[in-house]
């Protein structure tokens, strides 16, 4: 279970103080922004103290982490996040988890998701047809 | 008279009523903890959708050709683990099975404990757990939580005797469950098992009624290729696998020897595999979805999973926050529970089977050491701050038994058991047996998976694993571990586990058998 380390991780990734905010923005003036950070779109992000270094890491913790260096001139920037996903926006003071959703259904992992689910739920069904159908072993029935 | 060969076994041993009675039992042994949390945990450190390419490859080139043959070895013996390699590969075959029922017997003792704690879990949803103020009595949860905190509720929790009273309780309902052997584990598992399904629905409905709800799951299954070549990727998928099914714990060909001979074992390969899979699958969709709204970090172990991340998840719904999370909790605890019934009857099975002794003769000698066993893992000073000088003595020696027990054994098991029957046995006297009696005919290639393709995967997978654990931390696994005055326990706990295993396997192996079942036709 490698327990500690991860311990430990979480500890952090537990709803943290609000050491920053994100505000995602409208994308055309007279449009309604977003609840949560989209994809493509502009979010505004304050921390709690103006910083030079921000970074954030896509996919943390885990096997295939990518950090892209984003450059804030303030204590106030705005990010517009060029993929959708778990990321955590680290500065000098902390980090802090943010998803940004899609903003259109990747295609890939719709059909992923459907190839998936034929594979173990039509594997299931044939199987548990085939034994419904086993008329050959009389010794167990099928339900008592 | 009958044809002995389609007769369930000996009513003295005990056998299924039914088919379906055994396909919830197997599925409810294989579905357990981690199946909750661990293939989402994967699936999100290894590349989301990308991930299910070495995942379907290590389940139908490992995973359901090492079910067949441990279902095989069940129907054709009549026989549990160790007592049927025994009767296939002789002495040494039977000395791998006891070695495997040893290893067992250690990870029930923390598995119960874990079980304990989820039961702890339960309780702690109907009152204080979901609610703000939690706290433990060392650093750095001494002051009241102001939001709802899982993590310090549970460090509170286990600091208690509380759980003390848990582990007791669920290994009193692991022995109802088994009093009657098959009789009553079919009627628990009819209850359980549906119950399983539904409440895991339950939760994927609220997940994907979140905002953001349907993002997660897609963001689970949209594949991220960068890491598809990376060793480590496709060493996680061959080892969940073997975990997930929960093949080399003996437990399999426990329950298969309540069979009759006749059983098709690649059609129940097959059921279970699928449904054990596809729990992990709507697992995966229950998880993502809650984790990625509320911005939780998915990548995490069995226990940071269950007891830390996903209730601070729940506390976040916008209503019936409690509910969600005795039900979450419940699916934790029967699900767990079913597992644990299928590792200790894999235990007493072999019992009755070598010392011709009464099942509740067999269960006592299993739950003596494994009741003491689980409740020094639940022992409240074991995390005590006095003992350790940190407080999570009681967490790292978990850790480290469940790293070299769980992870090892089972790994070693399946390698040795392939080995034995793909070379000493032979690989086509079970395939030729299996074939008598099923619709799918393995191909001569199951033979070669047996000999050689398997046990070459399982020794990559043990390689790097032992590799990783001696060379990671600059030392054994767990040498950086903070334990004050216990730094020597990282090289004692594989040392003891070894020697005790090994010698439980000795003595058990050496010891007359009483058992009187004609050879198999594999044998012969």
């Amino acid at each position: 279970m490698r327990y500690l380390p991860i311990c430990l991780a979480l500890l952090l990734a537990a709803p943290a103080s609000a050491q920053l905010a994100f505000e995602p923005l409208p994308t055309e003036p007279g449009e309604e922004a977003p609840s949560q950070p989209i994809q493509g779109q502009p979010v505004r992000v304050t921390l709690d103290q103006p910083t030079e270094s921000v970074q954030v890491v896509w996919r943390p913790n885990s096997a295939i982490p990518d950090t892209v260096a984003l450059s804030p001139d303030g204590a106030t920037f705005e990010w517009t996040p060029s993929r959708a996903g778990v990321a955590t926006v680290v500065t000098p003071e902390g980090s802090q988890n943010v998803s940004v959703r899609y903003s259109a259904y990747p295609a890939t992992g719709i059909f992923i998701l459907i190839l998936a689910a034929t594979i173990l739920f039509g594997g299931a069904g044939f199987a548990m047809g085939k034994l419904l159908g086993d008329e050959d072993a009389p010794a167990l029935p099928m339900d008592t | 008279m009958a044809d002995p060969d389609t007769q369930t076994p000996a009513a003295s041993r005990g056998a299924w009523k039914s088919k379906l009675g055994f396909i919830l039992a197997a599925s409810g042994s294989a579905i357990g903890l981690g199946n909750i949390v661990f293939f989402a945990s994967n699936a999100y450190q290894y590349g989301g959708g990308a991930f299910y390419l070495p995942y379907f490859i290590a389940l139908f080139v490992l995973g359901i050709p090492v079910m067949i043959l441990e279902f095989s070895l069940g129907t054709t013996t009549g026989r549990s683990f160790p007592l049927a390699l025994g009767k296939l590969a002789g002495k040494k075959g039977e000395f791998v099975g006891w070695w495997s029922i040893a290893s067992a017997l250690t990870i029930t003792m923390y598995y119960i404990t874990i079980l304990g704690w989820a039961l702890s879990m339960l309780v702690g949803a109907f009152g204080s757990l979901l609610e703000p103020g939690a706290s433990a009595p060392f650093a750095p949860f001494e002051t009241p939580s102001e939001s709802v905190n899982a993590t310090a509720w549970f460090f509170g929790m286990i600091a208690t005797w509380w759980p003390m009273i848990a582990v007791a309780t669920i290994w009193t309902l692991t022995i109802l469950l088994l009093w009657r052997g098959t009789e009553t584990i079919e009627k628990g598992v009819r209850v359980f098992v549906p119950l399983m399904w539904l409440f895991m629905i339950v939760l994927i409905v609220r997940g994907l009624t979140l905002e953001g709800g349907v993002d997660g799951v897609l963001y689970l299954f949209t594949p991220n290729l960068d890491g598809i070549g990376d060793v480590r990727v496709w060493q996680g998928a061959f080892a969940q696998m073997f975990f997930s099914l929960s093949l080399g714990l003996g437990t399999m060909t426990a329950y298969a020897s309540y069979l009759p001979k006749t059983a098709d074992n690649v059609n129940n390969s097959l059921l279970v595999s699928f449904l054990n899979c596809g729990f992990e699958y709507i697992a995966g969709v229950a998880i993502f979805s809650m984790l990625f709204v509320y911005a939780l970090n998915p990548a995490g172990s069995t226990l940071s999973l269950s007891f830390f991340v996903i209730p601070q998840g729940i506390a976040g719904f916008p209503f019936w926050v409690k509910g969600f999370g005795v039900f979450f909790f419940f699916l934790l605890v029967i699900a767990g529970l079913t597992s644990a019934v299928s590792l200790v009857e894999g235990m007493a099975s072999p019992l009755i089977d070598k010392l011709g002794i009464s099942r509740a003769k067999a269960l006592s000698f299993v739950l003596v050491p494994g009741i003491l066993g689980s409740l020094m893992f639940a022992l409240p000073m074991v995390i005590d701050p006095g003992l350790s000088g940190n407080g999570v003595l009681g967490l790292t020696l978990l850790d480290l038994v469940d790293n070299w027990a769980f992870r090892y054994s089972l790994l070693t098991v399946g390698l040795l058991e392939c080995l034995l029957i793909g070379w000493v046995v032979g690989a086509d006297k079970l395939r030729v047996a299996i074939n008598e009696h099923t619709k799918f005919k393995l191909p001569v290639l199951f033979n070669w998976m047996i000999k050689v393709i398997i046990p070459a995967i399982l020794a990559f997978v043990l390689f790097f694993t032992l590799q990783d654990d001696l060379t990671r931390d600059g030392g054994i696994y767990g040498s950086t571990y903070d334990m004050p005055g216990y730094l020597w326990l990282p090289s004692a706990i594989p040392v003891l586990w070894l020697g005790f295993t090994l010698i439980v396997a000795g003595v058990l192996t050496s010891r007359p058998s009483k058992d009187t079942a004609s050879p198999a036709p594999a044998a012969e």
